[in-house]
């Protein structure tokens, strides 16, 4: 079953150097939690972080460890998926998307067996106010829990669990920021019939859970079923407190949040520092009213440091495998997707290709924009060109780009809302950079110094450091 | 991101930006700052969509508020 524990014991014996103890009191909701993440991100930094005395909301020190950072390098969404560290670039992206094809049923245990009843809270005494929650940036209004709420379609009965964010607004209630997509509209169905819309929100979970939560499946598959093949094993439900089996809640998590959202009902929330590292700005949105809460009696909260690396690549490796097999359709020679964190893994996307024949580049990109609105600049390069890091995709524009002819602008497309670039509120202007070398003519080669000298004199045996 | 409006707090003088299905929508804003709240016409600063400034209401940031 999953555990957050045992994947701490696994970073912590595979990457020693990837976890850092935070063990004086700290204040997350005075940014204490994010100012000691923001100096590790200044030197370069990005290991998992635990907090073990973190203060609560009433000021004191919360029962609850906080773990967070955890997706901030690749190597560990690798190892949360059970891989080894070494195929955490592509290799991990093709098996994501290998896994999110399939579907794996949930299994159903008892209250009595599931970890996460251990604490029950009902009605008053649900308080918000006993958990360490994180305000992130300096213009946020309040401590925001940013993980995943999850609903249940009224017509389907799949349940969809999205990554979203809630301000604390009371000892039981949130304000709830969503975008029109899939919990959108179970929230707006419900809306529509006059009832309040149940929602379950995880807290804290193993960190395959929330990779599984990524998957782009239809609206009206079951997120269940998703996660549990992401995840590799079914994934254990248990009646809520709230609901009963007419609501089904992770059996294994750390902490659930069970609430209502009032239909019709809307307040002022944010602004907030969203994913592309500027602030969203206040908005009319729902609120959550909560009903229970139910926690493991050790349970570990966890948080996503939004708008820097942990929150991007969970952003960009979920679409890289599925963008990848689009392409392959229909540009054969295609050899690897990236969405680079220096694109906030959203707003662009490498493709490196074995390009055959002039035009294959474009023929990529294309497919890309077309299968992710949220991308707005292609670059395709060469297959020598590792797309994964940011200094040979430079160099490759630098040294293969003619402007005139290169790049491509395709105006009023679909963008993102939350892009500060853009004039209008909803549509962008595309582009694609071709910074492929040529076929139709020669092309000056690439320097390289032969392998078998690298063969000879391997650094390790004969470089002396100095100190 | 063009949709939202820039609000300074008539308590403690912050700037925050707000989306503008909240422009002279009725609703108390929220400083992010001091946590005070207040109605739009109390900013003493308001900076529309368009860049225009204004005290309160002066500016109408609604104008490219359509098809959000």
């Amino acid at each position: 079953m999953l555990d957050l524990r045992q994947f701490i014991k696994t970073v912590e014996a595979e990457q020693p150097d990837r976890v850092v103890h935070i063990d004086e009191p700290v204040n997350p909701a005075e940014f204490e939690v994010t100012a000691i993440l923001q100096q590790l991100e200044d030197e370069g930094r990005y290991p998992m972080a635990i907090f073990h005395q973190p203060l609560d909301l009433n000021g004191e020190v919360s029962q609850f460890p906080l773990i967070t950072n955890i997706y901030a390098e690749r190597e560990r969404c690798a190892q949360a998926l059970g891989m080894p560290i070494s195929e955490s670039k592509f290799p991990l992206s093709l098996e994501y998307g290998r896994r999110e094809q399939g579907r794996i049923p949930p299994e159903y245990i008892t209250s009595e067996e599931a970890p996460v009843k251990q604490v029950r809270l009902i009605g008053e005494d649900a308080d918000l106010r006993k958990f360490p929650i994180v305000r992130h940036h300096h213009m946020d209004p309040a401590p925001y829990i940013d993980m995943t709420p999850i609903m249940k379609d009224l017509d389907t009965g799949a349940y969809n669990a999205a990554y979203l964010r809630m301000m604390y607004k009371g000892p039981r209630k949130l304000g709830l920021h969503m975008s029109p997509r899939h919990n959108w509209q179970i929230t707006r169905k419900h809306e529509e019939r006059g009832l309040p819309t149940p929602v379950a929100i995880v807290v804290s979970h193993h960190p395959a859970f929330y990779l599984g939560t990524l998957n782009v499946a239809p609206f009206g598959d079951d997120d269940y079923e998703v996660i549990g093949s992401v995840a590799g094993e079914p994934t254990r439900l248990v009646p809520s407190e709230t609901w009963g089996e007419d609501f089904m809640v992770p059996a294994d998590a750390e902490i659930i949040i069970e609430g209502e959202i009032p239909p019709n009902v809307r307040e002022v929330e944010g602004p907030f520092g969203e994913f592309p590292g500027t602030y969203g700005p206040q908005r009319l949105r729902w609120v959550i009213d909560v009903k229970a809460i139910t926690h493991r009696r050790d349970a570990i909260y966890q948080d996503v440091f939004v708008g820097h690396p942990d929150d991007w690549i969970q952003g960009g490796l979920p679409k890289e495998a599925r963008i990848y097999n689009r392409i392959k359709g229909v540009v054969p020679s295609v050899t690897a997707v990236h969405l680079p964190p220096s694109g906030v893994c959203r707003l662009h996307c490498n493709v490196s290709i074995d390009k055959k024949v002039d035009g294959e580049s474009k023929q990529a990109a294309f497919i890309v924009l077309g299968e992710v609105d949220m991308i707005k600049h292609v670059f395709v390069v060469d297959e020598d060109v590792d797309v994964f890091d940011d200094r040979q995709m430079l160099w490759a524009i630098a040294t293969r780009v003619q402007a005139d002819s290169a790049i491509d602008m395709i105006t009023n497309a679909k963008g993102n809302t939350l892009d500060p670039s853009q004039i209008d509120p909803i549509m962008t202007t595309k582009m694609i950079v071709d910074a492929t070398k040529p076929v139709q003519r020669p092309f000056s080669e690439r320097i390289k110094v032969p392998d078998e000298a690298i063969a000879r004199v391997p650094i390790d045996r004969v470089i002396r450091e100095v100190g | 991101m063009a949709a939202h409006f820039m609000v300074r707090c008539p308590s403690c003088g912050g700037d925050f930006p707000c989306h503008t299905e909240l422009w002279n929508a009725g609703y108390d804003l929220l400083c992010p700052f001091c946590q005070a709240t207040f109605p739009q016409d109390r900013s003493p600063l308001v900076v529309s969509a368009q860049g225009e400034q204004g005290r309160g209401p002066a500016a109408d940031a609604t104008a490219h508020a359509e098809g959000m």
